[in-house]
């Protein structure tokens, strides 16, 4: 079990750099267009656009990561004074709120690409992308993002049933303030 | 209608449920209860639009840059800089704390990020110089606040995105009162140590060739600085290519100092990642909340109430502070921001304010958030960094600079044209 839920860690791990890498993409295209365009006045067209696509891919392929990283923000005043059962009970019931609104997206999300692809709608800018390229990964990262929520819901009963709560709150606890200040700083 | 909202939505953050959570069941919730409309359907749509949002790629473009600024030691460097400037007025090392966080809040936006930084390589001076610690960490706590305020703001933008107010003006409009506030935090360090000598340390001399050779560490963030904001106001760039062209020559800054690395890249990027997809997953459920109250008619409801109250504009005014410094002290500014702009900033429009005040009104009162206990995030950074000692002395230190903030607000309010006179200059 534990080994599914390093390894979703790991794959999580490798699509935020495919992510950021899109990020520094858009980064060098979109200088490279204002330098062009107030240079040498011409445009290449279309950075503000295929960045806007690169971003909303870049994010949802992050989703899950930020899950696996409890980097999403609890408000955790009345939290962290509960007793540990209590502060579990309170993780799962917070993970499964936050998928099962994840799913709402995810299904509408679907039904929206489905769309695109039926009707092989393209986007109304001069580049007429076909929106079902930068929709699909999108999707997949929507799709990601709750099947790892689900694998981590079970991950941590795993832990809780078989006598392992520790492990449990490093999965879906909220995160200890020196775990936190270890990633925002060097 | 009113009551059931904050009712689900206080219960909710009080259960400790990941706040993107809390506003998507909070918008689905409602709509299940007040609306015969299926507002849900229309989530994907809205979620795909708002996720491909150009305005929005500078936020991610922002979190790299001043990731790379952080990773690379160039935020270090600078930190020793304007020790050497500011180091000898009353207070020392204090002022150079506060100028710090100014200025790597004007080359980024995460004030944890800002906080964590200065924290790291100001805290081991305190001893070695025999500062007061509370105030010296006060002053940490409250530096960090300012990027909040002076541009590039993040939460500036997500005020533009929500209110439909211009990016630019806002930051326009940030300018002054984000150096001021900076002005007034020095101000109130150096009326503490001239009415208590001993707070303020051992003073530091520094010749002015030592002050000159530190320039140097002081131009990277200076540089990027007018890279950023230069380019927008000479109409080079729109806010996000902005962004872009900031990232751009903070990577260039990087490889000039030699820690462009596979390594720190790779620490970047989980970095702005992690960051940006927890913000924007929240900025999603947000999107969606206000489009269901909104329909709802929960918010026309909201300013009829207040407007039926009959208090004149500044009386009603007074309250919204009043309301948003109590409950700064209980919610974590980004939900805040999220929570309170959709519901609030409806209201103070109806009765006349200006739009472009209001925001930075409100970035006041988020920094304020920041530093005011029992829940203030900076205040726990500070702490966390320091690994010694107690809470509270954090919380006594940034006492002073609550109060500075207050006055900071007041000023707003009497001379709403701190903020207003330079975009008005423009626009």
């Amino acid at each position: 079990m534990f080994v599914f839920v390093n390894a979703m860690h790991g794959l999580s791990r490798v699509l935020v750099w495919i992510g950021g890498v899109l990020i520094l993409g858009s980064a060098v295209l979109v200088t490279v267009e204002v330098i062009l365009r107030k240079f040498f006045n011409v445009s290449i067209g279309g950075a503000d656009e295929i960045s806007g696509y690169a971003f909303a891919i870049a994010t949802s392929l992050g989703f899950a990561f930020a899950l696996v990283e409890r980097a999403h923000i609890r408000g955790d005043a009345l939290f962290v004074v509960l007793p540990r059962a209590a502060r579990l009970a309170l993780s799962f019931f917070g993970l499964a709120l936050l998928i099962g609104f994840a799913a709402v997206i995810g299904i509408q999300a679907f039904s929206l690409v489905s769309d695109t692809l039926e009707f092989g709608s393209r986007s109304i800018t001069p580049l007429r992308t076909p929106l079902a390229w930068p929709q699909i990964p999108w999707l997949s990262g929507w799709a990601f993002f709750i099947f790892c929520g689900i694998v981590l819901f079970i991950g941590a009963l795993y832990a809780v049933l078989t006598g392992a709560p520790d492990k449990a709150e490093k999965m879906i606890g909220v995160k200890t303030l020196d775990e936190q200040i270890q990633d925002e700083t060097v | 209608m009113l009551a059931k909202t904050l009712f689900i939505l206080l219960g909710l953050i009080a259960l400790a449920v990941p706040v993107a959570a809390v506003l998507g069941w909070l918008g689905l919730t409602m709509q299940y209860l007040e609306s015969p409309m299926p507002l849900h359907r229309a989530i994907g749509d809205m979620v795909w639009q708002t996720g491909k949002d150009f305005l929005l790629v500078a936020i991610p473009m922002f979190i790299l840059l001043g990731e790379i600024l952080l990773r690379s030691g160039i935020a270090e460097k600078m930190y020793d800089g304007i020790v050497k400037w500011l180091g000898w007025l009353p207070g020392g090392l204090m002022h150079a704390n506060t100028g710090s966080c100014a200025l790597f809040a004007a080359t980024s936006g995460s004030s944890v990020a800002t906080a964590a930084t200065i924290g790291t390589v100001a805290i081991p001076q305190i001893e070695r110089r025999g500062y007061n610690e509370r105030l010296f960490l006060g002053t940490g706590a409250a530096g960090g606040t300012l990027g909040i305020l002076i541009p590039p703001s993040i939460n500036l933008i997500l005020y533009g995105l929500l209110t439909d107010t211009s990016v630019p003006e806002l930051y326009l409009a940030g300018f002054i009162p984000g150096f001021l506030l900076a002005a007034l935090f020095m101000a109130t360090v150096v009326a503490l140590c001239i009415l208590r000598p001993g707070w303020g340390g051992e003073p530091i001399t520094v010749t002015w060739a030592e002050r000159v050779a530190a320039l140097p560490s002081l131009l990277p963030p200076i540089g990027i600085f007018l890279v950023v904001v230069g380019s927008i106001y000479a109409g080079l760039a729109t806010p996000t290519e902005a962004a872009a062209l900031g990232v751009i020559a903070a990577l260039g800054l990087a490889a000039a100092n030699g820690t462009l690395t596979i390594a720190m890249l790779r620490d970047a990027i989980e970095g702005t990642m992690r960051t940006t997809s927890m913000i924007m997953l929240i900025i999603l459920a947000a999107v969606f909340l206000n489009f269901v109250l909104s329909v709802i008619g929960l918010t026309q409801a909201l300013a009829d109430f207040v407007t039926g109250l009959g208090m004149t504009p500044m009386q009603t005014m007074l309250v919204i502070v009043g309301v948003l410094l109590v409950i700064g002290c209980f919610m974590e500014t980004l939900s805040m921001l999220l929570t309170t702009a959709p519901l609030i900033a409806p209201i103070v429009f109806a009765l006349g304010f200006d739009p472009v005040w209001f925001g930075i009104l409100l970035m006041v009162l988020l920094e304020t958030a920041l530093i005011t206990p029992p829940i203030g995030i900076n205040l726990y950074v500070v702490q966390g960094v320091r690994e010694r000692g107690d809470l509270s002395d954090v919380m006594i230190g940034a006492a002073p600079f609550v109060v500075t903030m207050i006055a900071m607000l007041a000023l707003l309010l009497i001379f709403p044209d701190i903020a207003l006179w330079l975009p008005g200059i423009f626009y």
